[in-house]
């Protein structure tokens, strides 16, 4: 007996000793990234003329709708492999379109992609103006016509559609599913606002819109609130940066801070900024210009140059209506743009929704409300987003009553009857965010959820 | 003289030939077959040349001279489960490239442990019996990789650095060895009722430390667009290697209160050691492909993804604690003996280690503060106490066979600074079992044990030094240990 518990205590002290010394590797597993392992990932090509929805933008003579995207190997393929769903970003306000990209969208989507996490997907992101605060992705010459440019008008790209972003998009990337279950639309900042207007505008052609706190309700939740809240701070911006100006004396006397003369589109102001994009976007003074677009054509010895310059017909102006027979509003504001070149030599002017005390001017506001979320969603009749998914990040902290404006417009959309999906994020120590701060992070669940809603 | 000579040479080299035992914090669990068989519970025992280490007393009983030599195998099988995340308000987490949610295993090594010495009667000083050992009273050796852009999902923070050379291929670790040079003297009193002993010990500490720091991207306050997630904070790597002498007294008693029972007490007290040598920093710079910042401007250093490195000087002080320690054998027959032992270990003056750098080379022009900061990680540790029962038994004249088996308690048990370097989760339970083969003068044994240790789940970061580094390593972490001792021994 005591020789076969001798026996069977070595055996043990022998498993130990081999169990005990085994080697198990660090554990560690790499998303294998396979054949998007040095995939560039970030197409800057899909810049296009958009004409004539561009014709007279602000600082946009080549009419350039400009963007870049993610797309994977297969998107480009002819005749296409894969057939790929299609997502559309929409940059904030000062966002161009690397926006997405500076945050780590082509990494993120290679290696999402690898893990399974989403579906192959092609990623185009739209940039925003980075001059006059963002064009809120509206409807107007100075700002763009993006409705038009959201607006499917069906004529095949390669058959003279020029204003259509579908089909120039399924045009350049073949892959391309044209289904609106297979289409996604979102946005940040004034990005959310554009990718609720496009699909408001246009019932049915995306499938799922996933925003980050934005302008989305411009009276806010009380009617009072939202943007008008911030028609004090821009008085008071432009002021304090006035009286920061030392050319701001005559013969050695001050020089009275004069709203309409001194305001100012410096980069400084970054609340200014948005108000002045957002003139150009819903009050500027020309409503509608008709004009001849002529392309002149010039043989340099043996090499033909073209140059494009505008005719202007009949000018429609806000200012002529407001006060009959020509004058002025009282926000109409005629020193930011000139007849120069960001205009095409056009004096493209604007009003602001208050006057100088920051006191709310209900004519121009009226303009505003026009283009706010909710008035365009009841214009519409029916039930605009029937059929979309909605996600929203919300941050009690977002800049500029965002997040307020942002609530307001989910508890609209609730009242309508829509499920809607919210991921909540605070800041880092609570502080105000100012930055991005969380865009890589909101970045990732957007992907996930619009990868989620293409289904298989 | 001769075989002073011949031990002395023998010794020298084991002892400063690594090894790796650990008791509480990083303290060694022992050494020799016969005190590891029965679970470390040897200072009322004490009848081979390694009672220099459980109880130096135990010398003046050993009629014959000895020569001993042990080697511990052991391999650490640990496991960390990381959760090094920021959590938010809303239950949202983010990281910084550690391989959250992923089990990691420290680095695959079979650890050893070499120990030897001798006893002689030499004849000066009436009875009293002499020694010379090498072993390692303190002991630490764990190596983890934790940080990984390519399994982490975050190849946005700098694309390049997944698989650079440059980047240390690992990212915690502590290699420490305290080795110690210990000469002892014992002898009778009260006819031969009591023995005293005493060891002089020296000691050379060698300490090879390495930690990751997720340190905040100093660029927040100035240009905070360049500082969002995830370039908000920047990995730095710390690797120092350096060695320190130092001195150590050991002592104990040894009462045989009866034909078969003993009472020993025994106290360690080694004096602290300063450790110097050099450090190696790595740091993998934020990769912001499409920032627009001046060149050659400190925003330009933070968002062109270069790995950098440089080195400096440094000295730290490791502090080493007391023990105190009671033990009680029992000869219950003829061929059985049961040992019990109690110590205690006084780890509260374990602070942690804190670097002074010097002779900084090659740091940036730029946020030279940030590169040349001690990130020292300050530990609360308590003291911590130790039973151990172990048994004996003569199967005949030629096989001994042992059994034992500890309680062990954590001095981090009580903090919630834990990081993948100590990994002393809980008051450890370990069961040892095994042999001696008795042939003419030689001894040879052979034991094994395994360590079983609680598992702990630590979550959320922490910075008890308000510095700007975690000073914790938040995961769910297990343990476990297997040990195998060999030894030889002859009796002249």
């Amino acid at each position: 007996m005591l020789r076969y518990l001798i026996l069977l205590s070595g055996i043990l002290v022998v498993l130990a000793i081999v169990f005990g010394c085994d080697d198990r590797g660090t554990g560690i597993t790499p998303v294998d990234l396979g054949e998007l392992e040095n995939w560039p990932g970030v197409d800057p090509s899909p810049s296009h003329p958009f004409t004539p929805a561009l014709t007279l933008q602000l600082r946009n003579p080549q009419e350039l709708l400009l963007g870049s995207a993610y797309w994977p190997p297969e998107a480009t393929s002819v005749p296409p492999t894969h057939t790929l769903p299609l997502l559309v970003l929409l940059a904030p306000e000062n966002g161009n379109r690397y926006y997405y990209f500076k945050a780590g969208l082509g990494e993120l989507a290679r290696e999402l992609t690898a893990s399974g996490l989403i579906q192959p997907m092609v990623i185009y992101c739209m940039a925003n103006d980075q001059t006059f605060g963002g064009f809120f992705y509206s409807n107007s010459d100075p700002a763009g016509r993006y409705d038009s440019i959201f607006n499917s008008d069906g004529i095949p790209f390669t058959s003279g559609g020029r204003d259509d972003l579908l089909e120039y998009l399924h045009s350049h990337y073949p892959a391309t599913i044209e289904l609106s279950s297979k289409r996604g639309i979102g946005g940040i900042g004034q990005g959310a606002y554009g990718a609720f207007r496009a699909a408001i505008r246009n019932p049915g052609m995306f499938s799922s819109i996933s925003v980050a706190d934005g302008p989305l309700d411009f009276d806010g939740p009380t009617g009072s609130s939202g943007l008008i809240s911030l028609f004090d701070d821009v008085v008071t911006e432009q002021e304090t940066f006035y009286a920061l100006d030392p050319d701001t004396t005559l013969d050695g006397d001050p020089i009275p801070f004069d709203f309409k003369v001194h305001f100012d589109s410096a980069g400084a102001m970054p609340v200014s900024m948005m108000f002045i994009g957002g003139s150009f976007a819903f009050s500027p003074n020309d409503t509608l210009v008709q004009y001849q677009r002529i392309i002149d054509s010039i043989l340099q010895g043996e090499i033909w140059r073209y140059s494009m310059r505008i005719t202007v017909n009949n000018r429609y102006r806000i200012a002529d209506s407001l006060l009959p027979g020509g004058g002025d509003s009282t926000t109409l504001m005629t020193s930011i743009v000139k007849g120069d070149s960001p205009s095409r030599g056009l004096d493209l002017h604007f009003h602001l929704p208050f006057d100088e005390n920051g006191a709310l001017y209900q004519p121009i506001w009226d303009y505003w409300m026009h283009n706010n979320l909710e008035d365009m969603y009841e214009a519409a009749g029916g039930s605009p987003l029937a059929g979309v998914s909605m996600w929203f990040a919300t941050n009690q902290n977002a800049k500029w009553g965002y997040y307020e404006m942002t609530r307001s417009w989910m508890d609209y959309l609730r009242g309508e009857g829509y499920d809607l999906e919210e991921y909540r994020h605070s800041s880092y120590s609570d502080d105000p965010i100012t930055q991005d701060e969380h865009l890589f992070d909101v970045l990732r669940q957007m992907l996930i959820f619009h990868s989620n809603n293409f289904g298989d | 003289m001769r075989i002073l000579k011949l031990a002395v040479a023998v010794l020298l080299p084991l002892a400063l030939w690594g090894g790796h035992l650990h008791a509480s914090g990083f303290e060694n669990t022992g050494l020799g077959t016969t005190a590891r068989g029965m679970g470390g519970a040897f200072r009322a025992v004490a009848d081979d040349w390694t009672a220099a280490y459980y109880n130096p007393a135990g010398y003046a009983y050993i009629i014959d001279n000895q020569l001993g030599a042990s080697l511990g195998l052991l391999h650490f099988r640990n496991t960390i489960t990381p959760d090094f995340v920021a959590v938010d308000e809303f239950g949202n987490e983010y990281g910084w490239g550690i391989a959250n949610g992923q089990e990691v295993y420290n680095f695959h090594r079979i650890l050893n442990n070499p120990a030897g010495g001798f006893i002689v009667r030499l004849p000066f000083w009436g009875e009293t019996v002499f020694g010379l050992s090498a072993f390692q009273p303190f002991d630490q050796s764990l190596r983890w990789r934790m940080y990984a852009l390519d399994a982490s999902m975050l190849r946005t923070y700098n694309e390049d650095a997944v698989g650079h050379p440059w980047v240390p291929g690992h990212h915690y670790l502590v290699d420490l060895d305290v080795a110690a040079f210990q000469l002892t003297a014992a002898r009778e009193f009260m006819e031969g009722d009591l023995a005293i002993g005493v060891g002089l010990q020296l000691l050379r500490g060698d300490l090879w430390f390495s930690d990751l720091a997720i340190r905040a991207n100093p660029r927040a306050e100035e240009n905070p667009s360049i500082a969002v997630r995830p370039w908000d904070r920047v990995p730095e790597f710390v690797d120092s290697q350096g060695r320190g002498w130092g001195f150590g007294l050991r002592g104990g008693l040894l009462w045989k209160v009866s034909e078969k029972l003993n009472f020993a007490a025994t106290a360690y007290l080694p004096l602290d050691l300063t450790i110097k040598g050099e450090t190696f920093y790595t740091f993998i710079m934020p990769k912001e492909e499409f920032a627009v910042v001046e060149p050659n401007s400190a925003d330009y250093l933070f968002v062109t993804g270069e790995i950098l490195r440089q080195t400096s000087d440094f000295e730290t002080k490791l502090k080493l604690p007391a023990q105190f320690a009671l033990g009680v054998s029992f000869q219950a027959t003829e061929k059985l003996m049961v040992a019990l032992d109690g110590e205690y270990t006084l780890w509260s003056k374990y602070e942690g280690l804190s670097f002074a750098f010097s002779n900084f080379g090659s740091t940036p022009q730029f946020e030279q503060e940030f590169f040349q900061t001690d990130l020292a990680n300050p530990v609360d540790w308590d003291n911590a106490g130790k039973v151990a029962l172990g048994l004996r038994y003569e199967l005949n004249p030629t096989l001994t066979l042992l059994a034992g088996g500890s309680f062990d308690q954590s001095p981090t048990r009580n903090s919630t600074e834990l990081t993948p370097q100590f990994m002393d989760l809980g008051t450890k339970k370990s069961i040892n079992g095994g042999g001696i083969l008795h042939i003419n003068q030689w001894d040879l044994g052979l034991i094994t044990g395994y360590y079983s240790y609680p598992d702990v789940s630590l979550r959320g970061l922490t910075d008890v030094d308000d510095n700007g580094t975690f000073d914790n390593f938040p995961g769910d972490y297990k343990a476990s240990t297997y040990e195998t001792v060999l030894s030889l021994g002859y009796r002249f």
